[in-house]
């Protein structure tokens, strides 16, 4: 449905994207990983037409996107990053404007605006201005004016940023309900854990290069982390790191205010075996976590930072 | 496009810094005005016209009996001063007249520099000439008609030129220039629309901007929403001026409205292309409006009197290209003067402003893929 070749684009010397590569299928929800400044929203932006770019091909729907290409921008919608509302109009007059903008049928606008403010559970709000709003309902109202005209592609940019946990469900909520809808949605954030609770696929974006692109689990197959184990223990010496460091499996271990990460690959029993060894050396342990590796594993070990570094 | 322009409309008539600026703000000026002066009921100041008759040529003896029936016509408009041509220059030089015409073969108009008076003065020499040159294009093309014409061209002229009975103090300035400030603070409304259409702008430029609506749509949708209601605001002044201040912007409704357009055009277009200056903050951006706004509407004579007839005197093409200078003139000749030649020539460069700027407009805002964001 979304193809992107090769596509670069520089804001002078800064190499904003560097070959960036996507393919994005119809009836996915497809998410766009990266940390702030990696070139998400420049993606974005040069997919949507608005930005020029160096080099590379963007076609949507099998066609070349241009800005005059009316027909395909018809099907498309777009949640941008920040609020984009006219605080002069209510809440209903918001949806209204911008669905009319694709729809001139009056009766099948009024159809679809309500569909949408049912859609965001907006509908006590509708005479409200956006600035009576709080940021969560704000937030669905963003939505609601980019979904209104009951477009193919959804492309919402971080629709979450800086909105309230139960705000932040219903929105995630609301898009696989979209996307069971029939939409194929485009998902950009740098909220690992949301990408993963929604995205179908995924695509990892650093220095404006896709670093990894695959499903959850296939994303997490390419690394090397199988299981990360974190135990806290006071006072452990070299030794005793060291010999953690040879358990069978354990590749990385990482010891910092009392607490020790052990890294291991995947397999089974390492929790088993971790701890065998502090009893068997009678090492006294507090608490002892052991987790699957997570989307920030996989971009730790490709880039060696933290995905919010 | 009724649709974009219908929300357009509303979301302008709800924006209450733009109504501020454009609609209050000139009203407010406008009754700042009318309590400074104490009072908008106005009095014929009566113009000293010094006459130096330098002989008894044709030419003279007209012009004499010209003037004459003016001063006599018109009560109180001028008051002829027959002076020689000593006590004429100390007249100029203690400004004791408004200026001093030196009849002879030719007739020459001296002016005390900047007054009301002296635009009377000119405007009185102007007409006549008109209706010298029109005497010998009758007398040597049809001689038969000259008596015929002679007969009642004066009558016919004060009718034309209608001075009599009209606020020709300079009080009336500050509100005729206040009418050109209304005009360019259209700005704000030009500024408030490039604001919700430009991607590089805002985010609702970037929604509007991904759309399946053709940029020119858009940009012809909201500018003439905006001129539209900057056309508003500006009636509504011209009313409040004409019916709660009492000023008497003349007869001329309708050579009025045809200058409140082409002046809404222009401030409506200086803010878009303002607002388009992507680089600039947007305080930066709202203080170029402000300033354009006053400084261009203090060189037309808003805050000083004869700031204007300074410039003309000094640096004529600055009045030339000051859309508030040529919109404040328009009005004067238009409600003032009645003088068709000049409202004419101000309309002909305020079509050529308007035409500069609207290009000018839509070559900042037509752009639909950016360097950045």
């Amino acid at each position: 449905m979304v193809n992107v070749e090769n596509l670069v684009k520089r804001y002078g010397d800064l190499l904003a994207l560097d070959h960036l590569k996507l393919e994005i299928k119809e009836g996915e929800i497809f998410g766009l990983l990266g940390p702030n400044g990696s070139g998400k929203t420049t993606a974005i932006s040069c997919i949507l037409a608005l930005l020029k770019y160096d080099k590379g091909d963007i076609s949507i729907f099998g066609e070349n996107i241009t800005p005059n290409n009316y027909k395909v921008k018809r099907q498309i919608g777009i949640v941008p990053q920040n609020v984009a509302v006219i605080d002069e109009l209510t809440v209903y007059e918001n949806i209204d404007y911008f669905c009319g903008l694709y729809i001139t049928d009056k009766k099948e606008r009024k159809r679809l605006v309500e569909e949408a403010v049912e859609f965001v559970g907006i509908e006590k709000y509708v005479k409200m201005r956006p600035k009576q709003l709080s940021g969560g309902l704000l937030r669905r109202l963003n939505i609601a004016c980019g979904i209104a005209h009951k477009p193919k592609l959804i492309i919402m940019d971080e629709p979450t940023v800086a909105v309230d946990p139960q705000s932040r469900n219903k929105i995630l909520d609301g898009i696989v309900k979209l996307n069971q809808n029939g939409a194929t949605v485009i998902y950009t954030s740098h909220y690992m854990e949301e990408v993963e609770q929604i995205c179908t696929r995924i695509a990892i974006i650093d220095g404006g290069k896709c670093i990894a692109e695959g499903t959850v689990e296939e994303l997490k197959k390419m690394i090397k982390t199988g299981e990360t184990i974190t135990v806290e223990s006071v006072l452990l010496n070299e030794e005793q790191i060291s010999d953690i460091k040879s358990i069978k499996n354990v590749f990385d271990v990482d010891y910092k205010d009392n607490v020790i990460i052990i890294r291991c690959g995947s397999g089974k029993s390492n929790l088993v075996r971790v701890l065998n060894y502090f009893q068997d050396k009678n090492v006294p342990f507090g608490r002892v976590f052991s987790e699957l590796p997570t989307l920030n594993d996989v971009f730790l070990e490709i880039t060696g930072k933290q995905l919010r570094d | 496009m009724f649709h974009m322009m219908k929300y357009r409309f509303l979301s302008l008539m709800r924006e209450k810094v733009i109504v501020f600026w454009s609609m209050l703000f000139p009203i407010l000026l406008g009754s700042l005005f009318y309590v400074s002066f104490g009072s908008a009921d106005y009095k014929i100041e009566t113009i000293k016209v010094g006459v130096v008759e330098e002989n008894d040529s044709a030419m003279a003896k007209q012009f004499m009996e010209y003037i004459n029936m003016i001063e006599d016509r018109e009560e109180g408009l001028i008051e002829l001063v027959s002076l020689d041509k000593e006590k004429a220059d100390e007249k100029l030089k203690h400004i004791d007249v408004s200026g001093v015409y030196y009849v002879g073969e030719d007739i020459e108009l001296v002016v005390t520099g900047s007054n009301i008076g002296s635009n009377v003065m000119k405007s009185l020499l102007d007409t006549f000439n008109r209706q010298a040159q029109m005497y010998m294009t009758i007398a040597k093309e049809k001689p038969s008609m000259l008596v015929e014409a002679a007969a009642g061209e004066y009558i016919q002229y004060v009718k034309k030129t209608n001075l009599a009975g009209k606020e020709v103090n300079s009080e009336v300035q500050y509100f005729l220039s206040l009418i050109a400030l209304g005009s360019m603070f259209g700005g704000f409304i030009g500024y408030a629309i490039v604001c919700k259409l430009q991607a590089n702008v805002s985010d609702i430029g970037i929604r509007r901007a991904v759309t399946c609506v053709n940029k020119f749509k858009q940009i012809a949708a909201d500018g003439l929403v905006g001129v539209g209601v900057q056309y508003f605001n500006l009636i509504i002044l011209m009313l409040y001026l004409n019916f709660v201040l009492k000023i008497d912007l003349g007869d001329s409704a309708v050579k009025l409205m045809v200058i409140g357009i082409l002046g809404d055009f222009i401030g409506v277009g200086i803010g878009i292309i303002v607002g388009s200056l992507s680089k600039l903050t947007e305080g930066m951006r709202i203080g170029i409006i402000i300033t354009t706004g006053l400084v261009s509407s203090f060189m037309a004579g808003l805050m000083v009197s004869g700031v204007k007839r300074f410039v003309e005197l000094r640096c004529p093409l600055l009045n030339r290209i000051n859309p508030a200078a040529v919109i404040a003139d328009a009005i004067y000749s238009a409600s003032v003067y009645d003088d068709v030649e000049r409202y004419g020539r101000n309309i002909m460069i305020l079509l050529v402003m308007v035409a500069i700027i609207i290009f000018t407009s839509f070559l900042l805002t037509r752009r639909v893929r950016y360097d950045s964001i």
